[in-house]
C-alpha cells in the first residue's frame, strides 16, 4: 500500500575544480566555437566526461555517481557518509538548489527543504518580520504562518524581543527563532541537512525531539542527513551510505550504520611483530603480540556497549624476575578508566601469555586505548607499552527516546530499583 | 483526496517557460520581498521614506543649477523643474531596476544556495520595489505639474498622456529583460558588473534626460532614436508638457525592442537557472 514519493534515477553531478577566470572564459569560447560554429558534435556531452581523464573535463570532479534510490510515503530516509562524500550535494539536488548533471528525480508532494535554519533572515528587520520572511522563503503562505504565529513565537521563546531587529539578538535567540519557523513547516516531503549540528546540547535535544514528532506525523516523508548515528538509528526507517559520491550500502539503518562505522574507522585490534628486533621490549622482557577480540553476536558487526572484549597478549622473559603485568584502559582524551594487574609472580626465562576480559555492559560509548605495563618487584616500572591498541565502543539503546550523549566513562548495567513508598 | 503535486528534477532547463504561474504561486513571497526591501532600506534613518521624494528633488535642483544655469542647455519652452524631474524619475526607475536586478544572484546567493523557489521572483520583486518608488515620485511630479498648470506656465497636456502608462510598461519590460541578461552574465563573470554601471552612465548621456531631443543635430537623431529610451522619455514629456518627440511609429519599434529584450532575458535566465549555483 506504500506509495513511492521520491524516485531518484542515475543521478550524476559534476563540479568544476579551480577558480573561474579568464582561462575558463577562453575554454568556454573555444567550446562554443567548436560546437556551435564548427558544429563538431557535442563535446560537452556528459558521457565523454565520465572516466575519461584526459579530455577537457580533466579539471572536473564527479561529486555524485550513479545514485539510485526510492523513498516511500511516510518513510524517514537517513543519509550518512563522511564529510565530502556527497551527502550535501545530493540534498541540494533534491531540494532543487542545483541541478544534476545527468539523471532525474521524480516525486510527488510539496517539498520543503531545511538546509540551514534562518535562510534569508534580514539583520535589520524585526523578529516578527523575519518569521514571515523566512516562512515565505521556506514555502509557507501568509495564511499558514498567521495560523501558527502564536505557536512559533512561543516555541522560539523570544516573545519579548519580537519587535527588535534580529541583529540585536544573541546567536542563541537567533537560532531558536529560526528553528521555530522551520519546525512549523508542514510539507509532504521534508529535506533536512545537519541543522541539528548547531546550538547547544539543550537545543539539539529539542531539534531531535521535533524531528521525531515530524517523522511520526501522518504521511510526512523525511530525508535527513546527519552524523548523529543514534538519531539516524532511532528516527530512520531506511538509510543510505554514500562513499566517494556513490551509494555503498542502503537498506536497514542499523546495517547501513555498521557498514559505515566499519569502513570509516581503522582501529588497531591486533599488534604483532614479525622479528624479535622490531618487537618492543628491553633486556628483561619483550612483548610479542597483543590483541583484542570482541565477542560479537551473530548479527552484529560492530562493538557496542553490550560487547565483551577479550584482551590477550604474549611476552618473553629473559631473566628470572618477579613481575606484575598490568593493563591500563584510557579514554581517547586520556582519562584512565582502570588499571588492573596480575598478582606478583616469579617468571623464569620463557614465553608467557596473559588474558583479561572487559565485560559487556561495562564501558560507555566512546573511543578507548589500551596500554600494557610491566612492574618488577611490585615497585619498579620495567617496561611500559603505551597506546598499543585502540577501539571504539558504539552506543546501543533499546526503547529509549533520548538521543543525547550518555554521561560517564562507564555504563554498568546494574539496575536502579524504584519502589512505591506510599500512593497519595 | 487532494492530488499531490508531481515534480521532476533533471538536467534540462526549460528555456522558453514563461514564469507567470510560478510568480502567482509565490505571490506571498514576492510581496514579502518587496516589503523587506522597503523596510530594510529605511531602517535607522530619520527621514525614512521621505527620501523617495527628496532624492529626485535634490537631483532636479542640481541639474537645473548645473545644466541649465551654468552650462545653459535649453529645455525648450517647458518649465525646467518639470522637464528635469520627469526625465530623472523615469531614468532612475530604469537604471535602478537594471542595477538591482543585475545583482539578483550576488545579493541572494546565500538564499539560493539553501532554498528553492522560482528564481524569477527576486528580479520581479526588485522591479516592483522600483515601480512603487516610481509611483510615489510620480505623485510628486503630478503635484508640481498641477502647480505649473494652474500658474499657466508653458504646460500643454494632450491625449498622448494616455500613452504614458504604456511607455512606463515598456520601460519596465526593458529594465526587467536587460536586468535578467546582466544578472545571468554577471553571475559567472563579475567583470560585467563593472561594465554595467559604465554602460548605464553612457546611456544616460545619449538619452534625453538632461536635454531635449530637439537640440540633437538632425544627422544624429536616428542614432538617438535607436535607443528606445529616447522615445519613451520624449513621449512622456510630450504627453504632459506638450513639447517633445512623438512619432507613433517609433512606439511600435520600442514595443518590438522591449519584447526582444525581455524574451532574451527570460531565456538566458531560465537557461542559467539551476546551474548557476555551482559558479557563484
Amino acid at each position: 500500500m506504500s506509495q513511492t514519493v521520491i524516485t531518484a534515477e542515475n543521478i550524476w553531478k559534476q563540479y568544476r575544480l579551480g577558480t573561474i577566470n579568464s582561462n575558463t572564459f577562453k575554454e568556454e569560447l573555444n567550446r562554443w566555437w567548436q560546437t556551435t560554429v564548427l558544429r563538431k558534435g557535442d563535446i560537452q556531452s556528459v558521457s565523454q566526461g565520465i572516466g575519461d581523464e584526459d579530455n577537457i573535463h580533466s579539471k572536473t570532479f564527479w561529486a555524485l555517481q550513479n545514485i539510485n534510490f526510492e523513498v516511500n510515503k511516510g518513510e524517514v530516509l537517513g543519509i550518512i557518509g563522511k564529510n565530502g562524500a556527497g551527502k550535501s550535494t545530493l540534498l541540494k539536488i533534491l531540494s532543487r538548489v542545483t541541478k544534476p548533471t545527468k539523471g532525474s528525480i521524480r516525486g510527488q508532494g510539496r517539498v520543503a527543504s531545511l538546509l540551514e535554519v534562518g535562510t534569508g533572515f534580514h539583520e535589520e528587520l524585526s523578529g516578527m518580520e523575519n518569521i514571515f520572511l523566512n516562512g515565505n522563503i521556506l514555502g509557507m503562505t501568509n495564511r499558514e504562518i498567521r495560523e501558527k504565529l502564536d505557536q512559533i513565537i512561543e516555541f522560539s521563546g523570544v516573545e519579548k524581543f519580537i519587535d527588535t531587529p534580529v541583529k540585536r539578538y544573541s546567536s542563541g535567540m537567533y537560532v531558536r527563532l529560526a528553528f521555530a519557523v522551520a519546525a512549523h513547516l508542514e510539507p509532504e516531503i521534508l529535506i533536512v541537512d545537519e541543522v541539528l549540528a548547531v546550538g547547544d546540547a539543550e537545543f539539539q535535544k529539542r531539534c531531535l525531539g521535533k524531528m521525531n514528532d515530524i517523522s511520526k506525523r501522518d504521511g510526512c516523508t523525511v530525508v535527513f542527513v546527519s552524523h548523529n548515528m543514534q538519531a539516524i538509528q532511532s528516527l530512520c526507517t531506511k538509510a543510505i551510505l554514500i562513499k566517494e559520491g556513490a551509494i555503498s550500502s542502503q537498506g536497514n539503518p542499523s546495517q547501513v550504520i555498521s557498514s559505515y562505522i566499519r569502513q570509516s574507522r581503522s582501529y588497531n585490534f591486533v599488534k604483532s611483530w614479525d622479528t624479535e628486533n622490531e618487537a618492543p621490549g628491553n633486556e628483561y622482557i619483550r612483548v610479542d603480540k597483543i590483541e583484542i577480540k570482541p565477542e560479537l553476536e551473530n548479527d552484529q558487526s560492530i562493538i557496542d556497549i553490550r560487547t565483551p572484549l577479550h584482551i590477550s597478549f604474549s611476552f618473553s622473559s629473559f631473566s628470572d624476575i618477579n613481575l606484575c603485568v598490568g593493563v591500563h584502559l584510557f579514554t581517547i582524551s586520556g582519562d584512565c578508566i582502570f588499571d588492573v594487574c596480575s598478582l606478583p609472580q616469579q617468571y623464569a626465562v620463557g614465553v608467557y601469555k596473559g588474558e583479561c576480559t572487559i565485560p559487556g555492559h561495562f564501558l560507555n560509548d566512546g573511543a578507548y586505548y589500551i596500554s600494557l605495563i610491566f612492574v618488577k618487584d611490585t615497585s619498579i616500572q620495567l617496561f611500559y607499552l603505551e597506546e598499543c591498541l585502540s577501539f571504539e565502543v558504539e552506543d546501543f539503546r533499546e526503547n529509549f527516546a533520548w538521543f543525547g550523549k550518555w554521561m560517564g566513562h562507564v555504563r554498568p548495567a546494574f539496575p536502579v530499583n524504584i519502589s512505591t513508598i506510599k500512593l497519595l | 483526496m487532494e492530488v499531490a503535486v508531481q515534480w521532476e528534477i533533471n538536467a534540462k532547463s526549460k528555456w522558453l517557460r514563461l514564469p507567470f504561474r510560478e510568480i502567482f504561486l509565490h505571490k506571498d513571497l514576492l510581496f514579502r520581498l518587496v516589503r523587506k526591501d522597503f523596510l530594510a532600506s529605511y531602517q535607522q534613518t530619520i527621514l525614512g521614506p521621505i527620501w523617495i521624494f527628496l532624492q529626485p528633488l535634490l537631483i532636479t535642483l542640481t541639474y537645473i543649477a548645473v545644466f541649465k544655469s551654468i552650462i545653459g542647455i535649453p529645455t525648450g519652452n517647458s518649465p525646467s523643474p518639470l522637464f528635469y524631474l520627469l526625465g530623472i524619475i523615469i531614468w532612475n526607475y530604469f537604471s535602478d531596476s537594471i542595477l538591482n536586478i543585475s545583482y539578483t544572484y550576488t545579493a541572494y546567493a546565500s538564499v539560493f544556495n539553501k532554498v528553492y523557489f522560482a528564481r524569477i521572483i527576486v528580479p520581479v520583486s526588485y522591479l516592483l520595489v522600483n515601480l512603487i518608488r516610481l509611483g510615489i515620485q510620480f505623485i510628486l511630479f503630478l503635484l508640481l505639474f498641477f502647480f505649473f498648470l494652474i500658474r499657466d506656465a508653458n504646460v500643454a497636456p494632450n491625449w498622448y498622456i494616455l500613452l504614458v502608462p504604456v511607455c512606463l510598461l515598456l520601460i519596465s519590460g526593458i529594465s526587467l529583460g536587460a536586468g535578467l541578461i546582466f544578472a545571468s552574465l554577471t553571475a559567472k563573470y563579475r567583470d560585467i558588473q563593472n561594465l554595467l554601471s559604465f554602460l548605464l552612465r553612457i546611456l544616460m548621456f545619449i538619452s534625453p534626460v538632461i536635454y531635449p531631443l530637439a537640440i540633437v543635430p538632425e544627422k544624429f537623431k536616428t542614432l538617438f532614436l535607436i535607443n528606445p529610451l529616447t522615445l519613451l522619455i520624449e513621449f512622456s514629456r510630450y504627453g504632459f508638457l506638450g513639447s517633445g518627440y512623438h512619432d507613433l511609429l517609433y512606439l511600435v519599434y520600442s514595443t518590438v525592442f522591449t519584447i526582444a529584450v525581455l524574451a532574451t532575458g527570460i531565456v538566458l535566465f531560465n537557461r542559467r537557472d539551476g546551474r548557476i549555483m555551482d559558479v557563484i
